[in-house]
């Protein structure tokens, strides 16, 4: 117990947030936030289609043009917003959407979120950390069982799960290579969701092969953050958590994702901070977030808040939501997850989403136990959309959507600034698509059920012929891949 | 306040030597990390390709576009990097 005591003590290094503030003051400025709302109550609709036609050139909206988007009510132009996200991650990404899986690797937890069903107090988790063979045996699952090539290894904040098991959990993790039908299965990138951390533990990180160093501000909301993160929690200070980002770009963590818990506080006000800090990590560092998340509150166990929470986001706001993020930050990958409902997935998953996740199960241990029912005592909250990946694959392929599971990027160099300037001028669309026809045929080889191969390969057959048409010069190489993915080889990649 | 990665403008501009020299097109280096090659300076693809890919050392890639021009300089060229990288 003292142990854990001291730990929490050492975590906040002061001078790591002092050195990044100005005039001692953080970057959110919430007067300024609810004021640029009520300003743009009821934006004209010529300017808001000079914003659609901002977004369109893929350059980050200021902080007014985002409050104008906020506060259109009017349904054509909300029409039009759909149209315009839909076209822009089309421009940025083409036609393909990215899965992964989460992996939880321990609940314990120092702090006491008054949201979370991980919070220290809550009596009726059960609490556990993976062991080197357990992450063996779930990773072997995730990578051979169901095919998935990317995983987000989730941790809880306490010295269990400290940066030396972190960096060790994603050695082990890429350590594994499992024979499965047709070649191998393998996680080739390994995201982080962890609590903020020091620099020279992100260095640590970096050393190790991270993928996106995921932290989530839960709320940009000052007041409503120390309402719900306890004062006495290293959690409770706002500015260790806002500014981990700056912390991992210094380290040299290329990919940072950033997101808001939506529901604590005013989603207006959340998407205004997202934008902001978004703004702030281009602003510095010349390099946004690769990708921004929007989880909602969902019920956990023995954790009252959330029932009473007031600021809970309907259908239609999450809606909203997701469209003025998508034209706000246009480079940014935009990512839903399965605590959604299906049918919400199923619809804003044209709102110009990038990434989703599928055989989502977030108990501890849980892809090896095989468990299929939820277990609320094991999981931080209920997942909403339960699919398997064949399953979603399937269901985005008859949208006309190519699954991906590309991972060349942060390969080859093409990561950090460059990454975000073949972003911004939309070539890293098209790599996006020859890589995503190419993992998807390993993917259908590989894991698929007959059903989904068969919807799969008419999607590929379309995709080859776009392919053939709209980039000549590359159709004989992309070409000469494939056939040697039909042949047995594996992760070939532009 | 900077990232904290290799950034060299003398790294930058011979790159932008090389590419005009040599028509590579898109050329740059990475760093590896793990299983990672992260980006440090260069200049971006023109479309999409399979990069070349020329060794350094162990931790540093030259990435290159169009490699025909420039492979039989190749040792001159991955030499001067390493000693504008490394000093060695």
């Amino acid at each position: 117990m003292q142990e854990v005591k001291s730990w929490v003590k050492s975590r906040i290094k002061q001078d790591e947030i002092d050195k990044y503030l100005e005039n001692g003051r953080d970057f959110i400025n919430d007067d300024e936030i609810l004021e640029k709302i009520e300003k743009h109550k009821s934006p004209d609709r010529e300017w808001v289609r000079e914003i659609f036609q901002k977004a369109l050139s893929i350059n980050t909206l200021t902080p007014d043009e985002t409050a104008a988007l906020i506060n259109v009510e009017d349904e054509d132009l909300i029409e039009e917003m759909k149209e315009v996200a839909l076209q822009i991650k089309k421009k940025v990404y083409d036609n393909r959407i990215v899965t992964f899986a989460p992996l939880y690797l321990g609940d314990y937890c120092v702090n006491n979120c008054l949201y979370c069903g991980f919070r220290s107090d809550n009596q009726v988790i059960k609490r556990k950390v993976l062991s080197d063979e357990e992450i063996l045996r779930e990773t072997e699952e995730l990578a051979g069982k169901i095919g998935h090539k990317r995983l987000i290894l989730v941790y809880g904040e306490h010295p269990a799960t400290d940066v030396e098991y972190i960096a060790k959990s994603l050695e082990l993790v890429y350590s594994v290579k499992v024979k499965v039908r047709n070649g191998y299965g393998q996680i080739r990138r390994c995201n982080v969701n962890a609590a903020p951390l020091q620099i020279d533990e992100l260095r640590r990180l970096v050393e190790v092969g991270i993928g996106t160093f995921q932290v989530f501000q839960e709320t940009y909301h000052h007041e409503t953050y120390n309402l719900v993160h306890p004062r006495n929690t290293i959690k409770g200070d706002y500015k260790w958590r806002l500014y981990c980002m700056h912390r991992a770009l210094e380290a040299g963590v290329d990919d940072v994702g950033i997101g808001a818990l939506f529901g604590l506080y005013d989603w207006r006000f959340e998407v205004m901070g997202l934008v902001y800090h978004a703004r702030e990590l281009e602003s510095k560092f010349g390099i946004g977030p690769h990708t921004v998340s929007f989880p909602r509150l969902e019920p956990a166990a023995n954790t009252p808040y959330i029932q009473e929470a007031k600021y809970r986001v309907s259908d239609k706001d999450f809606e909203k939501l997701i469209l003025v993020l998508r034209l706000s930050i246009p480079y940014t990958g935009m990512i839903l997850t399965a605590r959604e409902p299906r049918e919400i997935r199923d619809k804003v998953i044209h709102y110009g989403i990038t990434q989703t996740d599928a055989s989502t199960k977030i108990g501890i241990g849980a892809y090896s136990d095989r468990c299929s029912e939820q277990e609320l005592e094991r999981q931080q909250f209920l997942i909403g959309d339960t699919r398997t990946l064949d399953e979603l694959i399937r269901d985005l392929a008859k949208f006309g959507y190519i699954t991906s599971f590309c991972t060349a990027g942060y390969r080859c160099g093409r990561t950090g600034d460059l990454i975000m300037k073949l972003l911004k001028t939309g070539k890293e669309g098209q790599f996006c698509k020859l890589n995503a026809i190419l993992t998807f045929k390993e993917w259908l080889l590989d894991y698929a059920s007959n059903e989904t191969q068969e919807v799969g390969d008419r999607l590929i057959q379309k995709e080859l012929n776009e392919v053939k048409e709209k980039m000549p010069r590359v159709y004989d190489k992309l070409m000469e891949y494939y056939n040697r993915i039909e042949n047995g080889e594996r992760d070939l990649f532009f | 306040m900077e990232k904290e990665i290799y950034s060299s403008k003398e790294v930058q501009d011979f790159l932008e030597r090389v590419r005009c020299t040599y028509e590579t097109g898109g050329i740059w280096v990475a760093r590896r990390f793990g299983r990672r090659w992260s980006f440090l300076c260069g200049i971006e693809p023109t479309g999409p390709s399979m990069p070349a890919r020329f060794k350094i050392d162990d931790d540093y890639m030259l990435f290159c576009e169009n490699p025909e021009k420039i492979s039989k300089k190749i040792v001159q060229i991955t030499n001067k990097l390493r000693e504008l990288l490394v000093g060695k």
